[in-house]
């Protein structure tokens, strides 16, 4: 089974609302930005696969649209996934398994300034006996919060802790828009927006766009032995997911999370950084336990998404933080967590190591 | 053109008037709701399951056996709205809550409406108001109340036999500002003006119109606007026969690729000829409204109209078909 690495890693400057730019202008900045820092010829990688939600941004086959930003003609083979781009790298990393082809590029983008996602996820909800409802993505996710909170597992406290921490190592990362230096008991001082929920613990959403390039393992070693740095090679992927109706579930728990981390293989050697897809802090909570991460990994050393939330993007914008800070040599092995759907209902977990 | 050009924008509004057939199960679980009985499904352990589910959750097998459960139960866990968002399903505070009801073995999710935050508790009883109109659908309870509010409740109708509902109307509404690209401003702006703009491709050096933001074919930067003729040759084309919401032209009409003078793409438009006279090669020219009705959109051209002049040679338009 060919290895595949993780060679480049390009993301935009997140904002709350890209006024300048369409789909397309942010995905040629992050597309040209790793074939540029690569010197990759476009017509050399043998797939594209991308991620994003026609929802988001109100526009139907807006991925279609988008392929202006590639150049699709000779024609490209190319797929796509509504989902985060974390998806699409996993698609296109089971596409390299088949051994004929060496390269792929993977893109994600979202633009929820141009509508409201309160609404929008809360119509990916089963059509006849949730999404009726209206619920919308900060009412459930406050509900497992209180779950939580419930079982003696967590409280306030610890998730105002959480939102500091993220919200205040956010200000170093550049491409994030929402970092701010703050106390967790400054943040407890503010009335709650879905309790037992703050403002302060919800990540709020992002205009962007980022890229990744895999290789398989000889043109991968190639690249790394020009460019004078490591890449990072996917050690273990997985992707699990879990009933929609929440009351099936334990919402205290990610099961998925677990069985993708095991399977994975995350706690096989000691994890130096971990970046998670947690959009609130109990969701933190929930990811370290089922992942199995001790007190000393680095946790979300970018603020997570508090610093930037694009939908579709998010969970492609981890694996690539994991991956520079291996091509960066501060970290030799990593694990990056992505989830789509109410309350964590299904998480892709992917282990990367320098090589 | 320059980016600091105040933007384009407009609401735009997704809308889908959704029928879904239900099949038996959901069918039945809906009838039962307009009549005020809450069914449940029996899984392959023995849980009673609320809603049911088609499907096992953990054998895959199907679940036939519905079973009556109460229209009262406990909240397992829940969140609370005080500012209730425009589509919620109660417009004053009310928690959104997981609720298991008497005889199911899971919870499921509705709207409590408890009056306060203090009000509300994990483990707390709660009771179902019914709608007064009621469709077969989730909103046949119109929210939960604390049990203590209400005096008596309805015992589950242990026999009931319910005809399975068949549709059920679910209209989705979503609401979105979309602004326009810098391309597509330029574009719309030229109209407003009388003026089709297109944009070169430096890499093919081919015209696009209307002008995209890169290069299709190659990914690259795109060039200078220019402008491209309101006259052009038709290629291909559709009659179309079929009414449908919004229309413009009343059927049968002419819907049409039209090669404008200077650009190489095809322009997309209504065609205002009788349809047997339309045909490939026919020669076009740009219907506009007047300029104090255009509004810097696709419809500040009305429609093509016979530009009457002899046919294009197929030669001429074959490389656009």
């Amino acid at each position: 089974m060919p290895e595949v690495a993780v060679v480049a890693f390009a993301q935009t400057k997140f904002v709350a609302q890209d006024l300048a730019r369409d789909e397309v202008e942010m995905i040629r900045e992050v597309v040209m930005g790793t074939l540029s820092e690569t010197g990759t010829q476009r017509r050399s990688l043998g797939f594209f696969c991308s991620g994003s939600c026609d929802y988001v941004q109100g526009v139907p086959f807006s991925f279609v649209g988008a392929l202006d930003a590639l150049g699709a003609f000779p024609p490209i083979s190319e797929s796509h996934v509504e989902m985060d781009g974390a998806f699409a790298l996993y698609e296109a990393y089971v596409r390299l398994q088949h051994g004929d082809i060496d390269s792929a590029l993977v893109y994600g983008f979202g633009k929820p300034s141009l509508g409201d996602m309160g609404d929008v996820f809360s119509q990916q909800l089963d059509p006849y006996t949730m999404s009726p409802l209206w619920a919308d993505p900060d009412s459930l996710a406050a509900m497992q919060a209180r779950a939580l909170i419930d079982a003696g597992i967590a409280t306030e406290s610890d998730f105002a802790r959480i939102s500091a921490r993220s919200l205040s190592q956010a200000t170093s990362n550049p491409f994030a828009h929402h970092g701010r230096m703050v106390t967790s008991e400054t943040l407890l001082d503010a009335p709650h927006h879905r309790a037992p929920l703050r403002p302060s613990d919800v990540a709020p959403t992002s205009d962007g766009a980022a890229c990744v390039i895999l290789m398989t393992r000889d043109r991968a070693l190639d690249l790394s032995q020009k460019l004078g740095r490591k890449v990072a090679f996917i050690r273990g992927i997985d992707h699990r997911i879990e009933p929609m109706q929440l009351g099936l579930r334990d919402l205290t728990r990610s099961e998925s999370t677990r069985i993708a981390a095991e399977r994975a293989g995350v706690s096989a050697k000691p994890v130096d950084v971990a970046e998670l897809s947690a959009r609130y802090p109990h969701e933190e909570l929930i990811l370290r336990t089922a992942l199995g991460l001790t007190d000393d990994v680095a946790l979300n050393p970018s603020g997570g998404c508090f610093g930037a939330n694009a939908p579709m993007v998010a969970g492609l914008v981890r694996i690539g933080e994991v991956a520079s800070r291996i091509f960066q040599g501060q970290a030799q092995r990593g694990v990056a967590h992505a989830t789509s759907g109410p309350c964590l209902q299904q998480n892709l977990v992917c282990v990367l190591e320098g090589g | 053109m320059d980016r600091a050009s105040p933007l384009l924008s407009a609401a735009f509004t997704l809308e889908y008037t959704f029928k879904r057939s239900l099949g038996p199960l959901l069918g039945t679980f809906f009838a039962g709701l307009r009549d005020k009985c809450v069914l449940g499904v029996r899984a392959r352990d023995g849980r009673v399951l609320v809603p049911p589910s088609e499907y096992d959750p953990y054998t895959a097998e199907s679940l036939t056996e519905l079973v009556p459960v109460l229209d009262r139960g406990v909240v397992t866990t829940f969140s609370w709205v005080s500012e209730p968002r425009a589509k919620h399903p109660l417009q004053r505070p009310f928690a959104f809550a997981l609720i298991k009801l008497d005889g199911a073995d899971t919870p499921f999710l509705h709207v409590v409406d408890a009056g306060s935050p203090t009000s509300i508790s994990t483990g707390m009883r709660v009771v179902a108001r019914w709608a007064e109109q009621r469709t077969g659908a989730i909103t046949d309870i119109a929210y939960f109340v604390p049990e203590d509010h209400v005096e008596s409740g309805s015992a589950a109708a242990a026999n009931a036999q319910f005809e399975p509902l068949e549709l059920q109307r679910t209209p989705v509404r979503l609401d979105y500002t979309v602004v326009a690209p810098e391309a597509l401003a330029v574009f719309l702006r030229g109209l407003k003006q009388g003026k089709i703009l297109g944009r070169i491709d430096p890499a093919t050096s081919r015209v696009y119109c209307p002008p995209r933001a890169g290069s299709p074919t190659h990914g690259t930067d795109m060039g200078e606007y220019v402008e491209v003729a309101d006259t052009g040759t038709l290629t291909t084309f559709c009659i179309v026969n079929v009414a449908f919401e919004g229309q413009v032209m009343k059927v049968p009409y002419v819907y049409g690729a039209i090669i404008l003078d200077g650009s190489d793409t095809p322009f997309l438009h209504l065609i205002d000829v009788p349809p047997e006279h339309a045909r490939m090669g026919m020669r076009l020219k740009a219907q506009w409204k007047p300029a104090g009705e255009r509004t810097a959109s696709f419809t500040d051209i009305a429609c093509f109209v016979d530009a009457h002049q002899p046919d294009a040679a197929f030669e001429s338009y074959r490389e656009y078909l």
